[in-house]
C-alpha cells in the first residue's frame, strides 16, 4: 500500500496499556484514562459483556501517523504493569533524590564551621 | 565582601527554579504520554532548587567549602537553558502544541535563573579570588 495514512483505534481493556509493544510499531498512546462501566452503557452490549464483574475499566486511544507501507505486521496489545508506564516520574525522579542525597551528604561533611 | 546579596539572588533562583517547574510537573503528569527528556529537564529544575536551598542554608551558617559548592551549583544553573535551547535548536524535540507552552516557560524561568546565577558567578569570583591572594 502507497502513501501516508491516519489510524486512530479507541482500546477498551481490563488492566492499563503496555506502551512498549504499541510504540515499536509506530503507533503512540493518544490518551488513556480509567473509566467507569456505567460511562460506556450507550455501546454495544457485547462489548460490556466482555467486562463482566468489572467497575473500571482502561480506556487508551491510540494513534498512528506514517506510510502506510511502514504498517508490515500486526498491532498486538498486551496489558498489564510496565516499567515505562511510570519512565518518565522515574526520569523526574532520579534528579530530585540525587539532589537530596547531594545536599545531605554536603551539609553533613561540611558542617564544622570555620 | 557581605554574603547577603548572594543568598539573595539565589532566592530570587530557586523561585524561577522551583515554581515555573513545579507547576508545569503538576500539569505533565496527569498527561498519558510525557516526553522523557522533558521530564528529566523539570526533574533537574527541581533538583537545582534544592540544591541551591541548600547553597542558602550553607552560606548562612558559614559551613566549610560554601562559596566553592554555590560556585559549581552555579554553573549547573547556567547549563540548564542552554540545555533547552540546545534541545530546540538541535530538533531532539518534536514541536507539539501541548509541550510547546511549557518549554517557552522553563527556557524563559531558567534563562532569568541562569542570568542571575552568571552575577552570582562573577561575585563569588571577586570573593574567592581576594581569598585566594592572601
Amino acid at each position: 500500500m502507497e502513501g501516508d495514512t491516519y489510524i486512530k483505534l479507541y482500546l477498551l481493556t481490563r488492566e492499563r496499556v503496555k506502551p512498549k509493544k504499541i510504540n515499536s510499531l509506530g503507533f503512540e498512546i493518544y490518551f488513556e484514562r480509567k473509566i467507569k462501566i456505567s460511562e460506556i452503557i450507550g455501546i454495544d452490549k457485547e462489548i460490556i459483556g466482555l467486562f463482566k464483574n468489572t467497575e473500571e475499566i482502561w480506556l487508551t486511544v491510540v494513534t498512528y501517523k506514517g506510510k502506510a507501507s511502514d504498517l508490515l505486521r500486526d498491532l498486538e496489545v498486551s496489558t498489564g504493569f510496565s516499567i515505562w508506564q511510570y519512565v518518565h516520574y522515574i526520569a523526574f525522579t532520579v534528579p530530585v533524590v540525587t539532589a537530596l542525597l547531594v545536599s545531605l551528604i554536603v551539609v553533613h561533611t561540611s558542617k564544622v564551621s570555620k | 565582601m557581605n554574603k547577603l546579596p548572594i543568598i539573595l539572588l539565589l532566592g530570587l533562583i530557586v523561585m524561577f527554579e522551583f515554581i515555573p517547574s513545579t507547576i508545569v510537573a503538576s500539569k505533565i503528569f496527569s498527561l498519558p504520554r510525557v516526553p522523557i527528556l522533558l521530564s528529566v529537564l523539570i526533574g533537574l529544575q527541581v533538583a537545582v532548587a534544592i540544591l541551591s536551598v541548600t547553597s542558602i542554608i550553607m552560606l548562612w551558617k558559614d559551613y566549610r567549602h560554601s562559596k566553592v559548592f554555590t560556585l559549581i551549583m552555579q554553573y549547573l544553573i547556567v547549563a540548564i537553558p542552554l540545555i533547552y535551547v540546545s534541545i530546540l535548536t538541535v530538533g531532539l524535540y518534536r514541536y507539539e502544541y501541548m509541550f510547546s507552552g511549557m518549554f517557552f516557560l522553563l527556557t524563559f524561568t531558567s534563562g532569568i535563573a541562569a542570568f542571575l546565577a552568571f552575577i552570582n558567578i562573577i561575585i563569588l569570583g571577586i570573593i574567592l579570588g581576594k581569598a585566594y591572594g592572601r
